[in-house]
């Protein structure tokens, strides 16, 4: 697809088991696209699957509360992705240039399931009330929810602190 | 339904990080979380600026933005799309995201990684619900603070004098708003000092403390004429330690027992401070505060603004039909009822501080005042004053605010019902007071205190 919008990243990383642990945690997920008249958006994702060779990642949408990104993504827009746990405030953005939409796979609403009440269990032990973490970690109607699946190129820690912006050294 | 900034204000309380996502020149995304979205007007957000990060890189190449911003209380979520105007690193809406900041750190354990470089203007373009992942909890409607800013304004118009009409502006802070620890502190222009005249709710009044503008939320509210509002209370607001810690670094030589300890609450949760203003003049700052974290809310500030508008206003009334007052009849000295022991009361002049036995009392403008009374009492007899002839003593060195005078009085008053057996002032009809004095008095000049 022409878009205007292909970027140029360094291959694929291979993500470190401490950092996949650290995904799959309660952990809040936002990604964000960019449309090829640069203008940006940003969604709420719900949980996210890791492949066995860590190379390849899902998070998982909803096609209505993240129409603006899927949209981008799907006019061949980059990826970004921000995991952050609320309790540790440890940040991490994964990159990509590209990214498929896939229809859900059996067993990914399990994994949806388990992420929302683990975080939700993570909001409320931070004080914020159950309707409210029940709120924003539910993402509605499973019809509605696709995966979003990518290569992250480039890592970078974005805990607030002196570290905040650096590029992650990834083990192998 | 076209959603407005303003009706989404309660989701820029801080309670819950936004998101913000911006693009490079190449199209490459980011994300990223803010510490603070503040509502600047209906078209305008500032966003806190606080490292210079990839965000920062973009939006100076591509100013476009976008945020999430989520509800606290029904967990509704929003984008806003936005394009950068321009960074402000000075004046009152930078301080206050500064001193939000400061207590959003604190609460969150990164009171040394937060601070605040810049606040960064966007202009909103469009509003956007999110669809919701699950229907929002029927809430219990929130009481209108209208028919309380109704009631409390009703009462102060009843105020015929200044010290009732401080008094009246707490009790309403408490019976109406049920904001129960609060205080009103008056502007002294020739020192640029605040000084308490009224408090509530604490253990003790702290009439006659002081504040130094900039210093803590009250200062820095006073300095930018701005309220401010926290509601996770950061240690390097909480005016008590700075007002404290101020004061030792410029007077470590002195004495720290000639300051009044201002009150306050040894674990606020939340702080608000109004200044209190007539024009370009600023009269004093009213405060409030709660143990209870996220109290105040933008409601509350707006009501609150809108009573310290009216105080500001009916002050300067006051001040204008004090001058109206007619002169008091030349009054006869009366030998001084007081006996027994003589209490040594020493001035001293360079601070115009007052001590009664070895106590301080009061110093400044209010220090001054009492000195001349007291002189007045000795040397001619007299008990009875007005409040006309102290404005026009020269040797007072009033500022040329007439309310100045009353609200000195007021601290006065007060500070000698509270700590000094010996002395008190009374009102004795409008424009005029009288001097009690309970034991004889040897007056005394000190050099130093």
């Amino acid at each position: 697809m022409a878009t205007g919008m292909e970027l140029s990243l360094p291959d694929t990383l291979h993500l470190s088991p401490d950092l996949v642990d650290f995904m799959l945690g309660p952990v809040s997920i936002k990604i964000g696209s960019c449309s090829a008249a640069r203008l940006p958006s940003v969604a709420q994702a719900f949980g996210c699957q890791i492949a066995a060779d860590r190379r390849k990642v899902c998070v998982f949408v909803s096609e209505s509360r993240c129409a603006a990104v899927l949209r981008d993504l799907r006019a061949g827009g980059g990826l970004a992705v921000v995991f952050s746990r609320p309790q540790t405030h440890r940040t991490v953005q994964l990159k990509a240039s590209s990214a498929r939409i896939e229809p859900l796979l059996p067993g990914d609403q399990a994994l949806i399931d388990t992420h929302g009440q683990r975080t939700t269990r993570e909001l409320t032990s931070l004080g914020y009330p159950l309707h409210f973490a029940q709120g924003v970690m539910t993402i509605g109607s499973c019809q509605d929810a696709v995966r979003v699946c990518f290569e992250p190129a480039l890592a970078f820690d974005q805990t607030p602190g002196a570290g905040a912006g650096m590029q992650l050294e990834i083990k192998q | 339904m076209n959603l407005t900034l303003s009706a989404l204000r309660r989701c820029f309380e801080g309670a819950v990080p936004a998101i913000i996502g911006t693009c490079d020149s190449d199209g490459m995304p980011n994300v990223a979380y803010l510490s603070q979205v503040h509502y600047v007007d209906d078209q305008h957000v500032a966003l806190s600026f606080q490292f210079f990060n990839t965000t920062r890189r973009n939006i100076l190449v591509n100013p476009a933005a976008t945020i999430l911003i989520a509800d606290p209380l029904t967990a509704e979520q929003y984008h806003l799309h936005l394009h950068y105007l321009h960074t402000i690193s000075e004046g009152p809406l930078f301080e206050s995201m500064k001193a939000r900041l400061a207590g959003i750190a604190s609460h969150s354990g990164m009171s040394n990684v937060f601070r605040l470089k810049g606040s960064d203007i966007y202009r909103v373009h469009r509003i956007e619900a999110v669809p919701i992942g699950m229907p929002p909890p029927a809430l219990p409607p929130e009481p209108s603070l209208l028919p309380v800013l109704r009631r409390s304004v009703q009462q102060l118009a009843a105020c015929d004098d200044l010290e009732s009409l401080l008094s009246t502006t707490l009790t309403c802070l408490a019976n109406e708003f049920e904001m129960h620890h609060a205080m009103l502190l008056m502007f002294d222009t020739s020192r640029d000092k605040l000084y308490t005249v009224a408090s509530c709710g604490y253990p003790f009044s702290g009439v006659g403390s002081e504040v130094g503008l900039g210093e803590g939320i009250i200062g820095v509210a006073a300095r930018e004429r701005v309220p401010i509002r926290i509601g996770h209370c950061a240690t390097e607001y909480l005016y008590g330690c700075a007002v404290r810690e101020s004061y030792l670094q410029a007077n470590a030589a002195m004495d720290i027992e000639v300051t009044i300890p201002l009150p306050g609450l040894a674990r606020s949760g939340s702080q608000i401070a109004v200044p209190v203003s007539h024009g370009e003049r600023l009269i004093g700052v009213l405060y409030a505060e709660s143990p209870q974290e996220m109290r105040f809310s933008w409601d509350d500030e707006d009501a609150l603004v809108a009573l310290t508008d009216y105080v500001a206003l009916a002050i300067a009334a006051l001040e204008h039909s004090v001058d109206s007052v007619p002169e008091a009849a030349p009054e006869k000295p009366t030998e001084s009822a007081a006996g027994g022991k003589p209490v040594e009361v020493r001035f001293y002049p360079a601070d115009q501080s007052v001590f009664v036995g070895n106590e301080y009392l009061i110093k400044g403008v209010a220090g001054a005042i009492l000195w001349k009374l007291l002189r007045d009492h000795v040397d001619h007899g007299r008990s009875d004053f007005t409040n006309r002839e102290l404005r026009l003593d020269a040797s007072l060195r009033l500022p040329d605010v007439v309310n100045n005078l009353e609200a000195r009085l007021i601290l006065l008053q007060r500070r000698l019902a509270e700590r000094c057996a010996v002395l008190a002032i009374e009102k004795a009809g409008r424009g005029r007071f009288r001097l009690q004095v309970r034991r004889k008095l040897h007056l005394l000049l000190g050099d130093c205190p």
